[in-house]
Formats: C-alpha cells, structure tokens, sequence
C-alpha cells in the first residue's frame, strides 16, 4: 500500500523534479489536491469497534462474520462505487461486499477476528469520502423492495407489450392472409395470457390510483387510464371467451407500458434529489464520546442522556444541543441558521447539534437531545410545510376530469338510449363508445409534454423532481430568494481595508497576499485577487486557531482573525463596525497595522438574473437570515427594493405565507437547511445544487447549472411547455368530440377508430417533442460546460431523452386504441 | 399456416423463459444500481479470485 497514491491507488513514480512535488503518499498534485479538498479532518472511526457501538450499526452472524450498510458522501457517480470496491477487495477479511452508485450504499460483510470496523471506515475514506455507517434501524431492504418491485413491472409490460403487439398484427391482418378462424382463436388466447399479468400485475398502481382518487372525489388522471384499461381488458377477455368479436389487449398492454415509463423517470429523479435527506439524517454522529470521571468513553449515541458531559473533536459533528464547558473554537452552523462566517464559541457559548466543530477540541454538556434538538425541530417544521404544499390545479387533471366526467355521462346515455332501441346491442356499443374515447392521445398528451419539457429544463441546467413545477412555474407572481449562497457563491471578496499612515492600502494588501500566498482557502484567492503586486516572497507557517505568521524585515507578522491575534474585545476597541463583513486583521510584533473587511462574493450573473425575472412582472425579494447589513448591501448592488435579514427558518415560512394570504404565488429560490421549510411551503421551490441536502430534497427543482439566468429560461420554456400542452389537450378533447357521435350511434368500425387513435397519439407525442428541439444558445452550453462531472456522465437529461425517444419510435407500431 | 400452431405456443413459452430470467436477475440484485457498471470496465485491475460483487441475499 505505501508504494501507492492514497487517492487513486494508482503505483506513485519514481522521483521526479516537478515544481510541485506532491506530498508524500500521493502521486500526483491533482490527487493530493482532491483529498485534501474531499477530506474531514481528522475523521477517527476507532469509536466503531466499540462493541457497544457496533452492536448498533452492525449485524452479527455466525463465524464471527458481522454485516453493515455504510452511506457513503462523496459518490457521485459509478466510477467513484468502482473506486471504493477496489480500494475494499484489497483488504482481508471482506466476505462480501456490494457497492451501490444509485443509492450510495456500501454493504460490506467481514470477518471480525481478521478485519477491524474501524479500518474498513479508514479506507474508504482515504479516498477521500465521508462513510457514515448506517444505525441497524435505517431500513434500507423496504426501499431495495420497491426499487426492485417497480422495475419488475416496467420490464414486465415492456416484454409483454411487444408480444401482444406482434399477436394483434396477426389478428389485424389476418384477413389478407386468410388466418384461419380456428387460428385467431389461438392468437387470440395467447394474447390474453401474456397481457393478463401486464394489466392486472403492472398496471396495478393505475387501478389502485383511480380507486384512490374515487375515494377522495376527485377524478384525475388515474381514473380515464384505469376505466379505459380495465375496459378494452375486459372486453377482450370477453370476446376471447367467446370466440368472437374484435380484442384491444395490445392497446390495454400499450398504456400501461407507456405510463409506467413516464411515471419511473419521475420517480428517479426525484429519488436523486432525495438522496441527501438520507445523508442528513446518517450524518448524525452514531457515536459520542463522553466523560465519566476524568476517562473518555466511546457509547453509541442512543444511549446518550441530558446532563451527560460530551467531548467533541475537530472536524466532528455536534450530536446534542448544549453549552460549552471547557475550550474555545470556531463552529461552522451555516447548515441550520445559513450564517456563512464561522462562528467564534468559548466557554458557556450556547452550541447546535447539527453544527461542525472547526478548530479545538471541546467539553460541552448535554442538554437537548433527540427529538428535542434544534436541528430536529427545523425537520418537523419541515415535515409540517411539506403536508401544507399548495396543491396546484394542474391543467391535465382539471381538463381530465371534466373529460372523464362528460365520458362517463355519454356512456350512461348511449346505454340508457339502446336498451329502449335495442337491449342485445347495450353492452357492445356502450363499450365501443368507452373504448373509442379511450384517452390514448390525453392520456399521452401529458407525460409527454411534460417530460420533454423536463428534459429539455435539465439540459439547460434546472432538474424537476415534481410533477406540477411546470405548470406552477407559469403561474408565480412573486420570487424570493435567500443570500448566502443563492445569490452569492463560496469565493470572497474584499469590500474595505482600513489604511493607517505608515501602511497605505497596496502595502497591506501586498504583505497579506505575500502571507497568505501558500495558502488554499476562499480569504487568500481574494487576497491574490486584490494584490497588485505580488513578488514578495515569505516563509509563513500556519498556527492552528491563531492564522498565519510570517518574519520579514526582521518583524514578525501575522494574519488571521482579530479576537484570536489581538483578543476578543479588539474589534470593539478599534471601532471596526459589526457590518455583517468578516474583518481580518494584520499585525506587526503584535500591533496591528491594517484591517480588512470581506465579504462573499455576488454571483456575477446575480444581477442580470434578477433584472431578466423582474422584466417579467415577477416582484423580486430578499429573505435571508444573515445579518442585517450584509442583507442591506447585497440589495443595493443587485436593486432589490424589499429585502429583510436576520429571519429565523419559521419567520420566512411565515412571510411566505403570509404573501400567499395575499393571492401571490411564490417561488422561493434558497439552499441551506434553514430555508427547507419555507422550500416546502412555496408554490415552487428551486434549490441550488451546491446547498444542504435537506433543501434538495424539500424543493421541486434543483439548479444543477448553478446560473441564476436558467430561472427565467425556465419560465420561458414552461410557458411554450404549457402552450404545447394546451394545443395536445384541445386535439385530443376535439378528436374524441368527433368521434363520439360517432360511436353513439354505432356507427364507427374499429378499423377508422384503429387509424384514427394512432395518429392522434403520434401527432401529440411528435408535437411534444418540439420542446426538445430548442436550439442550445451560448449561455447554457456554458452551463453544461459549468456542471459537475456527476450530470455529465450520465445526467438527467439523457435519461430523460432515452425515455422520450421509447414512446416516439414505439408509436408507428400501434394499431388501435 | 399450420407451423403457426406449434410455433405460437413456443414464442409463448420462449417469452415464458425470458419473463423468469428477468424475474431472477431483479431479484439478484443487477437492476439495483443502473449507473456503476458502466465504469466497470474501465477499472483495469485483474479480477482477484474471490468474486466479491454479489449482492446482500
């Protein structure tokens, strides 16, 4: 293992004479780089073989094997699952071992006696991911169930369907080839025992759905699909049994392919953006050290009471909300308050579970816990907002319905008209005017505007998880974004530096630049942005907690924080104002000579973004819970005249609604954990991708591109998304007006409804798939360009367009509906 | 026309067949993650003696 990188497990080369040697272990910058940037410091996972703690997350059988899930950040696509089975099958003692990209799961199965939990943990990180192993009680098997469930009845019905469809070729051309009576009986039957487990096993959640939706009165979608389905099922099996008259199995087969199809797509990619709420909830601490009598001790983190004494390490979670007894440190909370600066902490300083502890080891008490912590109160409000989502009306359904409704009547009439004109003949014709409006072209009209449309929103960067973000999209009035990292992004900028008479601003910027120039980390890129000059060349050595110290010109100096370098009253004593800026101070043998002030960075299309959506009528505002000033400043740069900071997750939710009271409809733009709640409680949501997990999962959409401009590209294509939709409906609605009459009158043959439904099917799928068509402008290749590895390889939207290009070229082969 | 009466059944019990292998290979486990195999190839180490990839009974 020495000989090779730490990273790639690639062998490291000999010596060679670069100008940036990698350290040892790596071989190469760009690895040593990538885990450095994906590490946790000082991640120890020797608290796991604990066997109290083991106990808690792994199962043990005989012969010593033990068998645990392990989620695992940091895999983004197959090659990192790849990567991680690699750097496991090198180890001994692993029985088995399945790595899975979907999911993120890594179940590993190994022998105690040879293999301890702990180094299994290590490995994985050392390629520089984050596992947390999974407490036994995180049922994973009921997912895998339904996982595995859906896809049985997709391929199912997919298998099925196209033999019933060469079946029925058969049966419809039989009278050419003078198929024999005797033989359409067979075909006929073989039909009927291969769609018999399409319709009745994977058509099962459309029956289910309309039977929902009848319990609730209400008829949506479900209800046509189900009625036609059971309908032209039913009839064929009749006609089977008697040896006569026309069957429609393929067509029955047909929907519930189709739909299948459509429904699975959405269903993964909101699975994806769901995935990191399952991060969220394994990234609390399993374990948790406490202190009994002067002794650490490892205990699983169930068994944690209040009023215990914790000791929490560096780059650790907090597990428990409580006070700080002993230790001072800086705490990263930007994931439940959306603060970006880290946080000074010392003694009595109130900390939040969920928060990451930065720099020192610290003694803190135990006072909330469970249920009872902020960060599981932010989940319930959360949990809450979700249950109050703003149904939207969505077109399709509210045309369905009354569709269906008007079907079910026509229905009812012809059958009342032709038992008084002739009773033999009801059954049939009421049939035949069931199956003639039969919504093959509604029915298709919706998914697939709808997922040309997602697919075409997920190449320009915006990836829809739900179903009604489109038409909600067309409908908002009102867009409130947060700040911290909606409209700025990680980089920082430098916004003042305070000059003194003999150290005018160039100087201090030089030195500071010269100081921070080995530096990796968002204050020394501003640095080196702002520094004109930038020849000076220092030895400087990193202090943990204090900054980083140099000697030049025989002085010694230092930069870094003003409450740690000159103590925590300094910023008071030098009036530096409480702006809502991070303020840096440089010192000369302890004195300090400059300050400087930085903030984050707006993002550099910020502005022509909001000026797009603001030129589209929308009122633009800003909620963020930063502090004031920063909120203040961002506003005037960007001219967003109503903006308010300092909200808690609970007052946004609150002036969400409140806006909603009003009539508008919202859509709120944000990315930490404390903008879930009020993601869920918009009209439409929008997450950025670089944000909490928790967001993602709570919005109906997440901006992979990370440019704001997609916002009002996608309102412009959900506009034309919704036109297209409307011209499918009204062709639909009109064709099946023209034939009903028709039918009523028992006029139609099933060779002119055959011709005529499947043209109408094709003429809506081909109309939808307009929406692909748009040509890609500049700005959102870049886009592509800007994305993650992650949605390049296999993104979203070449899935998406697999699903769109099944239907479009399966279509000429149907024959009726 | 009358081969059809021995060759319907057999497609039948052919999609028969094919039906339960894709029963059994959801079962297994390979339709669970659609995204890593792709790279799969591209890990050029050699194959360790213990096949180690199957999935959790």
């Amino acid at each position: 293992m020495s000989n090779d990188c730490l990273h790639c497990s690639e062998a490291i080369p000999g010596p060679r004479a670069t100008l940036a040697a990698p350290a040892s272990g790596y071989c190469c910058a760009g690895c040593e780089a990538a885990a450095a940037f994906s590490r946790e410091p000082n991640a120890s996972f020797s608290d796991y073989d604990n066997a109290a703690v083991l106990k808690s997350i792994a199962l043990s059988s005989d012969k010593g094997l033990m068998e645990a899930d392990v989620l695992v950040d940091g895999i983004r696509c197959g090659a990192c699952a790849v990567d991680i089975e690699r750097r496991l099958r090198k180890l001994s003692g692993i029985a088995k071992l399945s790595v899975n990209a979907h999911n993120r799961i890594v179940t590993v199965r190994w022998n105690q006696n040879q293999q301890a939990i702990s180094h299994i943990l290590q490995t994985i990180a050392d390629g520089g991911y984050t596992p947390h192993p999974l407490p036994l009680d995180a049922d994973l098997s009921d997912l895998r169930r339904e996982d595995r469930r859906a896809i049985l009845k997709l391929g199912l019905a997919g298998l099925g369907t196209m033999q019933v469809m060469m079946l029925s070729a058969g049966l419809y051309f039989g009278s050419q080839l003078d198929v024999t009576a005797e033989l359409q009986r067979l075909l006929s039957w073989a039909a009927m025992l291969l769609a018999t487990p399409v319709v009745l096993y994977a058509g099962l959640p459309f029956f289910a759905g309309a039977l929902n939706d009848l319990r609730h009165k209400r008829l949506g979608m479900d209800v046509p699909v189900a009625l036609a389905v059971g309908a032209a099922y039913s009839m064929s099996v009749f006609h089977t049994l008697n040896g006569s008259g026309e069957i429609w199995f393929d067509s029955a087969c047909m929907f519930v392919f189709f739909l299948s199809l459509g429904r699975h797509w959405e269903a993964r990619g909101r699975r994806r953006a769901q995935q990191g709420l399952r991060t969220l909830v394994a990234s609390q601490p399993q374990t948790v050290t406490i202190i009994v009598d002067g002794q650490t001790q490892a205990i699983p983190a169930k068994q944690l009471q209040v009023g215990m004494r914790l000791l929490v390490r560096p780059g650790e979670t907090f597990p428990v909300d409580g006070h700080i007894l002993k230790g001072t440190t800086t705490v990263d909370e930007s994931l439940l308050t959306g603060e970006s600066r880290p946080l000074e902490r010392c003694c009595g300083d109130k900390v939040l579970a969920g928060s990451l502890n930065r720099d020192q080891a610290l003694e803190i008490n135990a006072e909330k816990i469970g249920a009872d912590t902020t960060r599981a109160h932010l989940m319930r409000l959360l949990r809450r907002a979700e249950a109050k989502k703003p149904a939207v009306a969505l077109l399709a359904d509210r045309i369905a319905a009354r569709f269906v409704l008007a079907v079910l009547v026509i229905a009812t009439l012809t059958a009342a008209l032709w038992s008084q004109i002739d009773p033999s003949r009801v059954f049939e014709i009421t049939l035949a005017v069931l199956v003639v409006t039969c919504p093959c072209a509604l029915s298709l009209a919706t998914p697939a505007s709808l997922s040309a449309a997602a697919a075409a929103l997920a190449r320009r960067g915006l990836l829809v998880t739900r179903g009604h973000t489109l038409e909600a999209l067309t409908q908002i009035t009102h867009v409130v974004f947060d700040k911290t990292g909606t409209l700025t992004d990680q980089a920082l900028e430098i916004v003042a530096v305070r000059e003194t008479a003999d150290w005018p601003r160039h100087r201090i910027l030089e030195l500071a630049a010269a100081i921070e120039r080995e530096q990796n980390h968002p204050i020394a890129g501003a640095l080196r942005k702002a520094a004109e000059e930038q020849t000076l060349q220092l030895d400087t050595q990193w202090q943990a907690g204090l900054g980083v110290m140099a000697e030049y010109n025989s002085h010694r100096y230092a930069l870094g924080s003003p409450s740690r370098l000159l103590g925590t009253t300094s910023q008071k004593n030098h009036q530096i104002p409480d702006d809502g800026n991070t303020w840096i101070v440089l010192t000369e043998d302890g004195k300090s000579v400059g300050w400087i002030a930085l903030r984050a960075r707006l993002r550099p299309e910020a502005k022509q973004a909001l000026q797009a959506l603001e030129a589209d009528g929308l009122h633009v505002q800003l909620m963020s819970g930063d502090h004031a000033a920063a909120v203040k400043q961002v506003a005037n740069a960007l001219l967003i005249p109503e903006a308010t900071g300092g909200m808690l997750p609970q007052d946004k939710l609150d002036a969400v609604e409140a806006l909603r009271q009003q009539g508008a409809k919202v859509m709120m733009v944000g990315d930490g954990l404390n903008d879930a709640p009020v993601l869920a409680g918009a009209d439409v949501s929008v997450a950025m991708q670089s944000g909490a997990a928790l967001a993602q999962a709570s919005a109906d959409a997440v901006l992979l591109s990370g440019d704001l401009n997609t916002l009002a590209a996608a309102r412009e294509l959900a506009f034309k998304a919704r036109r297209i939709l409307r011209q499918n409906l009204s062709w639909a609605v009109s064709y099946n007006t023209l034939a009903v009459p028709l039918a009523v009158t028992g006029l139609i043959t099933p060779w002119l409804a055959a011709i005529g439904m499947s043209l109408s099917s094709l003429l809506v799928v081909g109309n939808a798939l307009r929406l692909l068509r748009q040509p890609l402008d500049a700005s959102s290749q870049q886009d592509l360009a800007s994305q993650p590895p992650s949605f390049r390889g296999s993104s979203q939207s070449e899935r998406l367009e697999e699903s769109l290009d099944r239907p479009a070229t399966a279509e000429p082969m149907s024959t009726t509906s | 026309m009358t081969a059809l009466y021995l060759l319907i059944p057999l497609s039948l019990l052919l999609v028969g067949i094919a039906i339960a292998v894709f029963i059994w290979a959801v079962n297994s486990g390979q339709f669970d993650d659609l995204d890593s195999p792709a790279w799969r190839i591209l890990d050029d180490d050699e194959l360790t003696a213990e096949k180690s990839d199957d999935s959790p009974a």
